[in-house]
């Protein structure tokens, strides 16, 4: 038994509001330091959105179809990875005038049914169209030395236009043990894949053509085809892997192009209204989305922390209908969000970019006065029924923020007719996210979990999991400042 | 000072002797009468004060602070606030106010002897202070009113000197009663009294600043400014001065006094740009006396202290500090080097000057690199401590750690997320800015955050404790310092700042994207003042005044002179056809004919003139000589004859040829007389041509002028050929000798021509525009037309004193503009009004005043300049609304004084440039700046302004947050003054008992 817990029973009730005043202190600060950084009177002097950013789907899908390919990032303001992004992308956005067009898409009322007509569902995608067909996606953050350079070679790459310096590079760091083809020309290319079928990366290639999808897509993600590139190589760095990767799906895009004229998109042809098969991948993907959403870098860590918590102010083990209720305060916490970005509209972004911050400031000051043996309600409410479904409901609710753009468009298709499939692929993220909090509650009472981390229990115990909690809630604040990008 | 008697200032006079009479009492022991003199001067000063206003509404010209700083143009609640505006009448309230608390003090009972010195003494020096700025004079019979500084023609002139010279007034006097008697209580009561009243006259300050184009937003650490803080902090250090530091505050005190000398001195003494509406004078050297005799008293008082302070004992003490008092330490000890910083940042320059050193307070930019980086830490370093003080008994020593240790965090996590710009935080502002911003709005949010929660626990869940008020307000006025200051983050550099300003042309009738606006010029109009103004009131015997009068003589000797010719030669020109038929011929331009090549052979001599030697020899004598020209072209035209210095004599009318070549035939050796640099021919033709210019005008020519250069360079100006033949390229013939024909009439050429004949000429061929537009004014005619106002002949050499100002000119004008304005859907119409006030280009601080429209959006300001439209003249850029004021005089005035006025209006208007243009030229450009502006407001139609065909020309910026600065200031100003009425019933009620 720590001293912390013996120390609950002699708590005064001075000290126990002396917990409660610092905490409240605490959230009204932070409301009004976030409403003055984000959103307050400092945004109406700042500067008007530049041309090419998107905040109309009818300029979406004027500029989709104009005569040369174009670049689109799908953003969302509540999202830290986008505001990390923006920037770099903004650059090719400013220097408009080469091969490609470049321009940043809004997530708002409107230009929430593009993200729902291409099946985005998270924050940033990348998505290269030719001719008004999408050619090449890339979700997520970009890496490298020079990230606008590789954001451009990417985009270059994809609308399938390579040319002989790609050839070089390939040749330079894959040419010793892989075989190449002669010239970029299309039936040089065609003779390499043919001759040299044996060859892995070649084998890679044509069998993804046959299935058609890309490359990357074969190996399950863009990033694992750059590790892939990476690990054969040690002397190829993030840049030119992301080079060759994208030169690899570039040269399947031109060959199917030039064979079918199809896209190499899949999922985003098809509206996940239309029901059927396409109504399983929305619902499959929706499901897939959750889970993600529930490891989202956002609020993992305060799973993590809370647990560590949970385990060390127990009295005795939570049943296993503990685990439901947090999985269904979760799911009610995700639909929360929703419902609020229905009713409000664009207000609620603005609440939602306050909200994450302020939710972080407030484990900080928690992990801190429990550090210092200064009880919060937080604390002490953990162990409870009630403080873990709350606790459950404000995870629900944080973790979606990198998840935004699907769960607003999923109630918006209920909303606009497509009941079924809207219900069911809202019910399969909302399943996603609690699913691993319901899991993750009951594994933690479980007495071999729990006693392993009772072994570490006492002060030190103590204090570290507050010291835990209030790095996280750091962490989270500097995730929401974008000052760190998971 | 003025000698004269006016019934407004017998009372005041009165007072002053029984003050000194209740001094010397008091001095000799005599505690009963010095009471009741005292007594009696201070109900003088006090009853006196409503008797003094009385001049200032009924506009009695004879005391000079009312012609000084009125004219008709004010309403009644302008020319009350007049009374506390001036130079003199301001430390008359100051005086008054100072007395108020002396009354209080007496009636309570509780004065000392000492106090009574003291404050008769501090009262001495204010009131001799107000007399010496003129509180009291009286002027001469005859005069009119100046008029207020067209700055502060303001409505904001009624509280902010008010509250202003109240506060320091309440402050010096509270700080007395503290020092010199045992009640604390109506020490505290006047002291919070007097806190209260300068948070407001700060705060009225700033915003009067802020709706003011270029006193730098809302504050801009002018000297005054910064006085204004100096009794402020000091004040705020006193209050803080509770608990373990109770021991300084009979010090604080004394500096608050100090202080409160200070800044009165600081605001009459001309050391800021903005405020100096009165030079440095003895009188304001009285109230810097003052100040250092507190300054000795708070030095006094310090050493006491450390007298009296036990090392160990202190060390006991600071072990066992609670974290409320260390907080109170920390931030105390942070207010008081606050205060003192500033203080000598003030006094020491302050000291220098009146000891005619030359020193300066650091402002506007240079402020901001001065006191930004000390106040802003200790700021933030008292602010850190503001929920130990309060909140320690909710959170506990640890509890105050977390949440400390929690805003700090936070605090770093924010700069480095501002620093890296991960956040679009004030992108526009300068780096250090935007960190200062997110440091302190950090910080300051979470104390705002620790002090709401407190209140909320203390009113809603602890009442059943009973609920202390005077803790909730001191709570409040914390809360609402934080408001205060976080506005001040958000907005200090969009309002101090040009840079954030975005220019927009706005045309008549069309709406127009202005930022976050939409602007439609709808209408717009010139109204006259309904007021006059007198001059004389600052100007006489100025050598501005000299200078007005000085230009009006040169114009009348310079450009009058050649007006007057002109008429004389207009006159002359009436009654000589002859000589008018010449002038109209030459007035439509020089008459040029070409004539194609002509071929002479006549009798003819030739002299060879070589002006170098002086030589001059006849080399063909009546002989037979060809001339053969080819390609010629002959011109007639009126030629100027000017001195060595450019001044212009009179003219010529010159008849000339042209030709690309002359051919001579003559029976004589060319080698032997060629021509040289600066030689040349006279041909005399004893069988004379004529060349027609037109059907009535013809030139009979007897005698050539011959001279050989030649413009074209690459070919040799002449060749020899054979014995007798020279041939000479474009040669340049003048004729010496020739005949003129107009019609009937004939004129000998050349022909001379009288200055106003030239004149005249140049006039009707558009070559002397400004001639011709003087003589187009009929006003400026008669002024030249008839002699200088007094002195007699009026040319040359009248000096001043020959001319005098008008009594009465129109006080100004006012351009209106309707603007609509539309933001986010709400669409309303403003009035704009660009003022031009007379007195204000009169006393060289220009008349015009551009009015500032606010739009206010929630917490955030959109603050649009409205600037003037202009009109070009022959020399410069005027401003219409001068240009209608110009042209009011001229409607309004006799033909000279209104030539003088404008004299003085161009003056004011070109100050900048005059003061820096060299001696010689001083003259000319003084003329050229009276006649252009006459001229100019002359042609000015009101209906036809810029603003039809250019547009209206504004600059917009945004100003975030700034309402929070106004909200929280006048929060914090009004709890002050619950404050002090809390301490006035506690003292009522210890008296009662």
């Amino acid at each position: 038994m720590g001293r912390g817990r013996l120390r609950l029973k002699t708590w005064k009730r001075e000290e126990l509001e002396a917990g409660v005043v610092a905490l409240v202190s605490v959230i009204i600060g932070g409301l009004i330091l976030f409403y003055f950084l984000v959103s307050g009177p400092l945004t109406l002097a700042a500067e008007e959105e530049p041309d090419y950013v998107i905040t109309r789907s009818s300029d979406f899908y004027r500029v989709i179809n104009s005569t040369k390919p174009v670049a689109i990032m799908f953003s969302s303001d509540t999202c830290p990875v986008c505001q990390a992004m923006e920037p770099y992308w903004s650059e090719l956005c400013r220097q408009q005038g080469g091969d490609i067009g470049f321009y940043l898409l809004k997530l708002n009322d409107d230009t929430i049914k593009v993200f729902v007509d291409y099946n985005v569902q998270e924050t940033p995608t990348f998505i290269v169209f030719d001719d008004g067909r999408p050619v090449a996606r890339h979700v997520g953050a970009f890496g490298g030395s020079n990230i606008t350079e590789t954001m451009l070679e990417w985009a270059r790459l994809s609308t399938g236009k390579f040319g002989g310096e790609d050839l070089l590079l390939l040749k330079k760091y894959c040419g010793s043990c892989h075989p190449t083809p002669k010239s970029v020309n299309r039936s040089d290319i065609l003779d390499w894949l043919k001759n040299a079928s044996s060859d892995p990366m070649v084998s890679l290639i044509n069998s993804s053509i046959s299935s058609n999808v890309s490359p990357s897509q074969a190996v399950g993600g863009f990033h694992v085809l750059v590790g892939i590139v990476k690990n054969m190589n040690s002397s190829v760095d993030d840049q030119n892997a992301t080079r060759i990767a994208s030169l690899l799906d570039a040269i399947a895009v031109s060959l199917r192009a030039g064979k079918t004229g199809e896209s190499v998109e899949t999922v985003g042809q098809e509206h996940p209204a239309q029901g059927g098969v396409a109504g399983a991948v929305a619902i499959t993907t929706a499901l897939t989305a959750g889970l993600i959403a529930s490891f989202s870098p956002c609020v993992f860590p305060v799973l993590l922390a809370y647990l560590s918590l949970l385990t060390q102010r127990r009295r005795k083990p939570l049943g296993a209908g503990a685990a439901f209720r947090a999985a269904a305060a979760t799911a009610a916490g995700t639909l929360a969000v929703g419902v609020l970005f229905l009713a409000l509209g664009a207000a609620a972004q603005s609440i939602s970019r306050i909200l994450l911050p302020v939710a972080s400031l407030t484990l900080l000051a928690a992990g801190i006065l429990g550090y210092m043996d200064v009880p919060t309600f937080l604390n002490v409410g953990v162990s409870t029924k009630r403080g873990l479904t709350g606790f459950s409901f404000l995870y629900g609710l944080l973790a979606v923020q990198c998840s935004f753009p699907l769960v607003a468009g999923a109630l918006l298709l209920v909303a606009s007719g497509g009941l079924k499939v809207g219900a069911a692929s809202l019910t399969a993220f909302t399943l996603g996210i609690s699913l691993p909090v319901g899991i993750a509650v009951w594994a933690s009472q479980r007495e071999e979990v729990a006693g392993l981390l009772n072994k570490l229990s006492g002060e030190e115990a103590r204090r570290f999991s507050y010291l835990f909690l209030g790095v996280m809630g750091l962490v989270l604040l500097l995730y929401s400042l974008n000052v760190i990008v998971l | 000072m003025s000698l004269g008697l006016h019934y407004a200032v017998v009372l005041p006079y009165i007072g002053l002797i029984g003050l000194i009479l209740a001094l010397i009492s008091d001095a000799r022991g005599d505690e009963e009468r010095g009471r009741n003199l005292l007594r009696a001067s201070v109900i003088l000063f006090l009853v006196g004060w409503f008797i003094y206003m009385i001049p200032f509404v009924t506009l009695d010209y004879r005391l000079a602070e009312v012609a000084k700083n009125e004219n008709d143009d004010l309403n009644l609640a302008l020319r009350i606030a007049a009374s506390w505006s001036g130079g003199g009448g301001s430390l008359y309230l100051y005086t008054t106010m100072i007395a108020l608390t002396v009354l209080y003090i007496i009636r309570a009972g509780n004065d000392t002897r000492k106090y009574r010195i003291a404050s008769g003494l501090t009262l001495l020096i204010a009131l001799a202070s107000a007399i010496l700025n003129g509180a009291f004079d009286v002027l001469p019979p005859g005069y009119g009113g100046f008029g207020i500084n067209p700055l502060l023609k303001s409505y904001w002139i009624i509280p902010h000197p008010l509250t202003t010279f109240g506060g320091y007034a309440l402050l010096l006097g509270g700080s007395l009663i503290f020092l010199f008697t045992g009640d604390k209580l109506r020490a505290m009561s006047v002291f919070l009294a007097g806190w209260g009243l300068l948070t407001f006259g700060i705060t009225f300050g700033a915003m009067w600043s802020y709706e003011t184009l270029g006193w730098g937003g809302y504050w801009g650490w002018d000297p005054v400014e910064i006085s204004e803080l100096t009794v402020w902090l000091a004040a705020t250090g006193f209050l803080h001065m509770i608990g373990p530091l109770d021991g300084l505050r009979r010090s604080l005190a004394a500096l608050t006094a100090s202080s409160a000398l200070l800044a009165p001195y600081v605001t009459r003494s001309g050391l800021s740009p903005l405020h100096s509406f009165a030079a440095a004078n003895i009188g304001s050297l009285i109230l810097l006396i003052g100040a250092v005799g507190f300054l000795v008293i708070t030095g006094r008082e310090i050493a006491n202290y450390s007298e009296r302070l036990n090392f160990n004992d202190l060390k006991r003490r600071l072990r066992g500090l609670e974290v409320s008092e260390a907080s109170v330490i920390v931030a105390g000890t942070a207010l008081i080097a606050m205060a003192i910083f500033v203080y000598a940042s003030l006094a020491i320059p302050s000291i220098l000057v009146a000891a005619g050193r030359e020193a300066k307070v650091p402002t506007m930019a240079e402020g901001i690199h001065f006191y930004h980086p000390v106040l802003y830490t200790l700021f933030i370093v008292s602010i850190i401590f503001v929920p130990g003080y309060f909140l320690s008994r909710d959170l506990g020593r640890k509890g105050f750690y977390g949440l400390t240790l929690t805003g700090v965090i936070t605090a770093l996590s924010v700069a480095v997320a501002v620093a890296l710009r991960r956040i679009d935080f004030m992108p526009q502002a300068p780096e250090t800015t935007r960190l200062q911003a997110a440091v302190g709005l950090s910080l300051s949010s979470i104390v705002a955050g620790a002090l709401t929660t407190s209140i909320l626990v203390h009113t809603l869940f602890r009442r059943r404790r009973g609920l202390n008020i005077r803790d909730t307000v001191l709570k409040l006025i914390h809360l609402s310092m934080l408001i205060a200051f976080i506005g001040i983050l958000l907005s200090g550099t969009f309002a101090f700042n040009d840079k954030y300003f975005e220019t927009y042309q706005i045309k008549m009738g069309q709406t127009t994207s202005a930022g976050p606006v939409e602007l439609t010029l709808m209408d717009y109009g010139f109204e006259p003042n309904p007021g006059h103004t007198d001059l004389r009131v600052y100007l006489e015997n100025t050598t501005f005044e000299a200078l007005a009068i000085d230009t009006v003589h040169i114009f009348y000797t310079d450009l009058g002179a050649a007006m007057r010719e002109v008429l004389q030669a207009e006159s002359i020109v009436e009654d000589n056809e002859s000589l008018k038929a010449l002038l109209d011929t030459l007035s439509q331009g020089p008459l040029i004919v070409s004539v194609g090549n002509m071929s002479l052979n006549t009798s003819a001599s030739i002299e060879y003139v070589q002006l170098t030697r002086g030589l001059s020899r006849i080399i063909v004598d009546n002989r037979t000589v060809s001339l053969a020209l080819f390609n010629v072209t002959a011109g007639i035209q009126a030629q100027p004859n000017m001195t060595q210095s450019g001044g212009l004599l009179g003219a010529s009318v010159e008849a000339a040829m042209v030709a690309d070549r002359l051919v001579i035939n003559a029976p004589i050796k060319w080698e032997e007389y060629t021509p040289g640099f600066h030689d040349y021919y006279v041909i005399t033709l004893n069988d004379p041509f004529t060349i027609e210019f037109s059907e009535n005008v013809s030139l009979r020519v007897n005698q050539v002028e011959i001279y050989v250069g030649g413009q074209n360079q690459t070919t040799p100006p002449f060749t020899i050929k054979g014995n007798n033949t020279i041939i000479i390229e474009n040669p340049f013939m003048r004729i010496s000798k020739g005949t003129l024909r107009i019609g009937d009439y004939s004129y000998s050429v050349p022909f001379n021509l009288t200055r106003g004949l030239y004149l005249y000429i140049l006039v009707q061929t558009g070559n002397a525009p400004i001639l011709a537009e003087a003589l187009n004014s009929p006003l400026l005619k008669a002024v030249v037309s008839s002699n200088l106002q007094a002195g007699g002949g009026g040319h040359g050499g009248a000096g001043v004193g020959t001319l005098s100002l008008p009594k009465s000119v129109p006080s100004g004008d006012y351009l209106w503009i309707k603007l609509r304005v539309g933001e986010d859907g709400d669409e309303h119409e403003v009035i704009a009004k660009i003022r031009f006030e007379a007195n204000g280009e009169a006393s060289g601080i220009h008349g015009l005043v551009n009015p500032v429209l606010l739009v206010h959006k929630g917490l955030s300001d959109i603050y649009i300049v409205v600037t003037q439209p202009v009109q070009q003249g022959f020399f410069g850029v005027y401003h219409e609304p001068l240009l209608y004021y110009v042209k009011m005089l001229q409607e309004e005035l006799p033909p000279q004084k209104a030539l003088l006025a404008t004299s003085v209006m161009a003056i004011g208007y070109n100050i900048a440039e005059i003061r820096n243009v060299p001696e010689q030229q001083l003259g000319l450009v003084l003329e050229q700046a009276l006649v252009d502006m006459y001229l100019t407001a002359s042609h000015f139609d009101p209906n036809n302004s810029s603003l039809k065909s250019e547009g209206l020309v504004v600059k917009v910026k945004v100003v975030p947050g700034v309402n929070l600065v106004w909200a929280g200031a006048i929060s914090m100003g009004a709890l002050g003054l619950i404050s002090s009425a809390m301490y006035i019933l506690t003292a009522r009620k210890t008296h009662a008992s």
